[in-house]
């Protein structure tokens, strides 16, 4: 099958079927909408290589993702809500939770992709992994703390990091998070990096926050932000 | 919402700020930034940055030091193919620390045949977006610094939506009252209205201007009439309701 981008009509369908099943009578996957030339047109590749894709690792699936993009020769993919929300009806039944034999779709922007809603952009459950690649290309290996697990669980640093615009584009917060919550040796993050509690991402997102009103954090070094941080953060240094 | 500085960073002032835009059809867009930091005493040395925002894209471009602007010509916007509302921080930077020793948020830029000083603040930007989305043909985006209305581009345009008897009479007031519900519920906001980059402060403002004084904090049961006396006070202020009413024939329903 050809890889394709919905038009407005293809979106409000699968976001139609996305609807229902929250109901109590959920409509089956809307299968022939996917090749059905009324509501998507052709990007220009072959969905051979989602077959294959890595959906339990966030940054092998949006390696291969970039794969189909630099394919496709597109030029504005991180705006391309038509071409995302294809590639996660296509992944559909891989990618969504199921309960008692029923889909828990769970929120709609993790299908639909909102490439200009600075407030749901990143949730799309492809997207969100492919654009966190894009910006760290010159080293995928530094988004390791927030691209590891499965595409469907973000987890608490993605959640924390990936929301904020200019966060996720730097290489000195990302490469950040690497140092605090990714264990190279385990290959996982560190226990403690999710919750509430001290030293967690939800902490060092505030804290950021609170820095940003007094210092340019891009002007720094990893080491020398790590460095500032509040002593709740040592146990992962 | 009221912020206290204590880090001594200065804000630069709008006045001091010239961020003017180039936008041929077909060609990416690019702009030129002027300032005038000479009243600011800011060591000459200091770097001087700027950031571009608009929803989900950003860039950021060095154009010098506070003793010398070297790169403030031509900036290309490369990840930006249109300009609409779009907004810019002036950063000046201890070079080594990456001290924040001065900053400005929400600049706006203003275009080419485009006057700066016309270019004032508006208290409710509308744009013109695709919502099918949202499943509605209008809806509030709230902001760290303002608030906007989106109305659905199939609708038609901006300019020809808003001067709509349906816009006037029925959009504009509840898009006012949906911002003063959501500026009364919020955690604070500022009685003393210290700061006008603040989207709650500007509405306030406004409310006042309106003459409708300012809401309680204390009695909460007092805002819901303040908020309808401050929507009456704005239909009545653009006017048209009556037009509107006389512009549906009997039995249009």
């Amino acid at each position: 099958m050809e890889i394709r981008r919905f038009n407005k009509e293809g979106i409000e369908r699968f976001s139609q079927f996305l609807d229902t099943l929250t109901t109590d009578h959920p409509e089956s996957f809307p299968e022939l909408l996917l090749s059905n030339e009324e509501f998507s047109d052709s990007v220009g590749s072959n969905t051979d290589i989602l077959d294959l894709i890595n959906l339990a690792d966030k940054l092998e699936a949006a390696k291969v993702l970039d794969g189909v993009v630099n394919e496709a020769g597109m030029d504005s993919a991180e705006r391309d809500a038509g071409f995302w929300t294809w590639i996660a009806c296509y992944l559909f039944r891989k990618l969504c939770n199921k309960s008692s034999g029923k889909y828990k779709p769970g929120q709609r922007a993790k299908w639909v992709a909102e490439p200009t809603n600075y407030q749901r952009y990143y949730r799309h459950l492809l997207a969100s992994n492919w654009l966190i690649y894009r910006a760290h290309t010159d080293d995928p290996e530094r988004t390791r703390a927030l691209l590891s697990g499965p595409v469907n669980t973000p987890g608490e640093i993605f959640e924390q990091i990936a929301s904020r615009l200019e966060l996720v584009r730097s290489p000195v917060i990302i490469g950040l998070t690497r140092l605090l919550y990714w264990d190279d040796e385990q290959k996982k993050k560190r226990k403690g990096s999710g919750g509430k509690g001290a030293g967690s991402s939800r902490r060092l997102a505030d804290i950021l926050n609170q820095y940003e009103r007094t210092w340019d954090l891009f002007s720094m070094q990893v080491d020398e932000l790590a460095e500032m941080l509040p002593s709740e953060f040592d146990k992962f240094m | 919402m009221r912020r206290f500085n204590y880090t001594g960073r200065k804000k630069i002032y709008q006045k001091d700020i010239h961020v003017h835009i180039k936008h041929a059809e077909s060609e990416l867009p690019e702009f030129d930034v002027v300032l005038d930091l000479e009243d600011y005493q800011l060591p000459k040395e200091s770097i001087v940055m700027t950031e571009a925002y608009q929803a989900t894209r950003w860039m950021r471009f060095e154009l010098g030091q506070v003793g010398l602007i070297t790169k403030d010509r031509g900036l290309q916007l490369t990840d930006f193919d249109d300009i609409e509302n779009l907004r810019f921080r002036i950063k000046v930077i201890e070079p080594g620390s990456g001290k924040l020793l001065a900053l400005a948020t929400g600049v706006h830029p203003f275009t080419e045949g485009e006057d700066s000083s016309e270019n004032q603040m508006s208290i409710l930007p509308v744009r013109s977006v695709e919502l099918s989305n949202e499943g509605v043909c209008w809806k509030l985006a709230f902001g760290e610094q303002d608030v906007a209305l989106l109305i659905e581009k199939g609708l038609g345009g901006k300019e020809q939506v808003v001067r709509s008897g349906i816009f006037k009479s029925l959009i504009l007031p509840s898009a006012m009252r949906e911002i003063l519900n959501n500026l009364i519920n919020a955690a604070e906001w500022d009685e003393e209205l210290s700061d006008i980059s603040d989207w709650q402060t500007r509405w306030l403002l406004f409310a006042k201007h309106l003459g409708a004084g300012m809401p309680n904090r204390e009695n909460t049961a007092d805002n819901t009439e303040w908020i309808d006396d401050a929507v009456r006070r704005l239909v009545t202020k653009i006017g048209g309701r009556s037009e509107f009413i006389n512009s549906f024939e009997e039995n249009v329903w």
